[in-house]
């Protein structure tokens, strides 16, 4: 059954309140659903409205026209069952680690369980560190922090916007790893955004690639990798299949929106509805010998994307990677 | 927000730029604050300037550039302190002057920070608030405390009131503007996450909003109180018969200049130590102040 219903959704800033004049759709007809429990990603180039897309479901835009219907009910405002993890962890430094966990659970009122507080802890691997204010923690542990302050909720389904974009490559790989083994014990969905192909690969049972100006659906791929999913997989030509044709689908985007900049290509059309399901198109061969295929291959964001700037697990836990692939002793769901 | 070529104010911009740029960054050590080492290796060169002042000071008199009543040795003016302090001067001693002082300035810039906080709360969080206070904060601001004095002392009399009431006039701006300035620079991710996890209004006031304009409170306070100290001393030139800028205005009139400069030296520190004082406050307030 589909927890999350799309259906026409279009969004333009500027439009909803009086006298506001509509700019350009920054998310056009856009219609997707989400199963239970499962895993989502959303690849795209910086600026397709990736992030407004996330933000639609998460209450925190609304869209122009269209529907948003989460768990059989429209999508109003924001709520706890649908909680959204940031590109950076954003936990409130005033606050201990451990009450930053709680932080949701406080707003409820009534008396917090601070053993589910605890066990969450420990499931992302923090139990040494509660009583840390989150800065005294590297970049990994505290993205880690904000995964047990989104999961100790119960959402039905978790939003991820670039979450392990800000982080050396080691760490992502790790939280990459850590975030499955999570998702494959908790029954929860996710919609996870990246702008990195491989990530949005290996992590999920479905992948989008949108297109941009406006924001779109270009292509939907399953991806029918087994699970546990390994880095060794990126060798498997399966993978190296859904990657080609993916990167084909942006390619196809990018020039899109070149031809609409007027830079050249402007015979191509600027309807992005044309490219559903057009991946592996006949002519994206040629686009790749374009110029501006090398600039579209969905690792080119601007200034967002910051790997390898020395964000380094500081403070590292004891076997921290090791614990992320390995199941972890008692379902934090409590019964 | 306000342009003060204040230090203060400019830490408080690095915070903030730390904040937004980069939370994922933080380590495990504190950038917010320096080492044993180099916190000590700062205080011995402050007080090797300041003998180094004295000495200059004592080698322009013994040279007699200027007549001794203007520019007395610092030995001199060992003597007017200590003289003043045990003896008194115009029939109050020095510990009276600080006392009256200290008061004054403590009930002013309290008042103004009790009072300018939740103004400037009230301001960031109601678009009519701020509509309704904004042109009169803006009208008197630019308006020196001192020209408030006249009127003042028609309206309050020559007691303590009027005094204290111009420095919590003085005062109260730039704990108004920092206020405003603290909320409106707090990140939007810091209201989303909360409403994330269902926070209400209410809620996100008291768990977000509050906490995260407590640096910007702290560097108004800081500011505020050299205003506050300033706006004492004018004040007490004009209409007082006792606190420290009362010594110096008597003094300087009978040309005690070792009693003049004694009595600035006292404002300074006395200024210093409030400043300080505020400082340790802050740091167990807010230690992950720079820590964002
Ligand atoms: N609140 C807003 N008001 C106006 N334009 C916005 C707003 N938020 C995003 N946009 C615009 O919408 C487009 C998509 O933004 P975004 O969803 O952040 O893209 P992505 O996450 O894919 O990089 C961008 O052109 C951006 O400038
Ligand atoms: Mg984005």
């Amino acid at each position: 059954m589909a927890i999350l219903e799309m259906r026409d959704v279009t969004l333009r800033f500027g439009e909803g309140r009086s006298g506001g004049d509509a700019g350009p759709a920054t998310i056009e007809r856009v219609s997707l659903e989400l199963g239970d429990n499962e895993f989502l990603t959303v690849l795209g180039p910086s600026g397709c409205g990736k992030t407004t897309l996330l933000r639609i479901v998460a209450g925190f835009e609304k869209a122009t026209s269209g529907r948003v219907l989460f768990d059989g009910s429209e999508v109003k405002a924001p709520g706890s069952e649908r909680v959204m993890v940031f590109q950076q962890p954003w936990l409130y430094p005033w606050l201990s680690v451990r009450k930053n966990v709680a932080f949701g659970l406080e707003l409820q009122g009534g008396r917090v369980d601070w053993k589910r507080v605890d066990e969450m802890i420990d499931v992302v691997g923090l139990s040494g560190f509660s009583s840390y204010p989150p800065y005294r923690l590297s970049g990994g542990m505290q993205q880690r922090a904000a995964l047990a302050r989104a999961l100790v909720m119960s959402p039905k389904i978790l939003l991820m916007d670039e979450p392990f974009g800000a982080l050396d490559a080691q760490t992502r790989q790790d939280l990459q790893e850590f975030l499955l083994s999570l998702w494959e014990r908790l029954q929860v969905a996710v919609m996870f955004i990246t702008h990195d192909v491989e990530e949005a690969i290996l992590l999920g049972d479905r992948m989008l690639v949108m297109g941009t100006r406006p924001g779109c659906i270009a292509l939907e791929l399953p991806i029918e990798l087994p699970r546990p999913r390994t880095e060794q997989m990126m060798l498997e030509p399966a993978f190296l299949e859904i990657r080609r044709q993916a990167l084909d689908t942006l390619r196809e985007v990018a020039l899109r929106a070149a031809g609409i900049t007027g830079t050249g290509a402007g015979d191509l059309p600027g309807v992005p509805a044309d490219g559903i399901g057009g991946g592996g198109a006949p002519e994206t061969g040629q686009a790749q010998q374009n110029s501006t295929g090398q600039n579209s291959t969905g690792q080119n964001s601007t200034g967002q994307k910051s790997t390898g700037q020395g964000v380094n697990e500081d403070v590292r836990l004891p076997g921290a990677a090791g614990q992320a692939t390995e199941p972890v002793a008692g379902s934090p769901r409590g019964a | 927000m306000a342009v003060e070529p204040q230090t203060a104010l400019l830490e408080a911009t690095e915070d903030r730029r730390a904040a937004g740029s980069e939370p994922a960054g933080a380590e495990s050590h504190t950038p917010g604050r320096e080492s044993r080492v180099k916190r000590w290796g700062r205080r011995g060169s402050y007080v090797l300037v300041m003998l180094g002042a004295l000495a200059l000071w004592e080698l322009i008199v013994a040279a007699h550039l200027f007549p001794a009543v203007a520019l007395p040795s610092p030995v001199h003016v060992l003597h007017s302190f200590a003289k003043t302090a045990t003896k008194g001067y115009l029939g109050k001693t020095l510990g009276q002057d600080i006392l009256y002082s200290v008061v004054r300035v403590g009930i002013g810039f309290l008042g103004a920070v009790v009072l300018g906080v939740p103004i400037g709360l009230l301001m960031a969080e109601s678009a009519l608030v701020h509509r309704v206070v904004d042109p009169f904060l803006q009208l008197g601001r630019p308006v020196p405390p001192l020209a408030y004095i006249p009127l003042f002392v028609v309206w309050f009399g020559l007691g303590e009131l009027p005094k204290i009431l111009l420095i919590l006039v003085g005062t109260i701006p730039i704990m108004i503007i920092s206020t405003i300035g603290g909320v409106r620079s707090i990140p939007q991710q810091r209201y989303e996450v909360a409403r994330c996890l269902g926070a209400k209004r209410r809620q996100i006031f008291a768990r977000v909003t509050l906490p995260s304009t407590l640096p910007e409170i702290f560097t108004g306070m800081k500011v505020g109180i050299g205003i506050a100290w300033s706006t004492l001393v004018a004040a007490e030139l004009i209409a007082a018969s006792v606190g420290l800028g009362w010594l110096v205005e008597q003094a300087a009139t009978q040309l005690r200049t070792g009693i003049v400069i004694a009595g600035i030296i006292v404002i300074g520190i006395l200024g210093y130590l409030m400043e300080l004082g505020i400082r340790l406050v802050e740091r167990a307030v807010i230690p992950w102040r720079g820590n964002v």
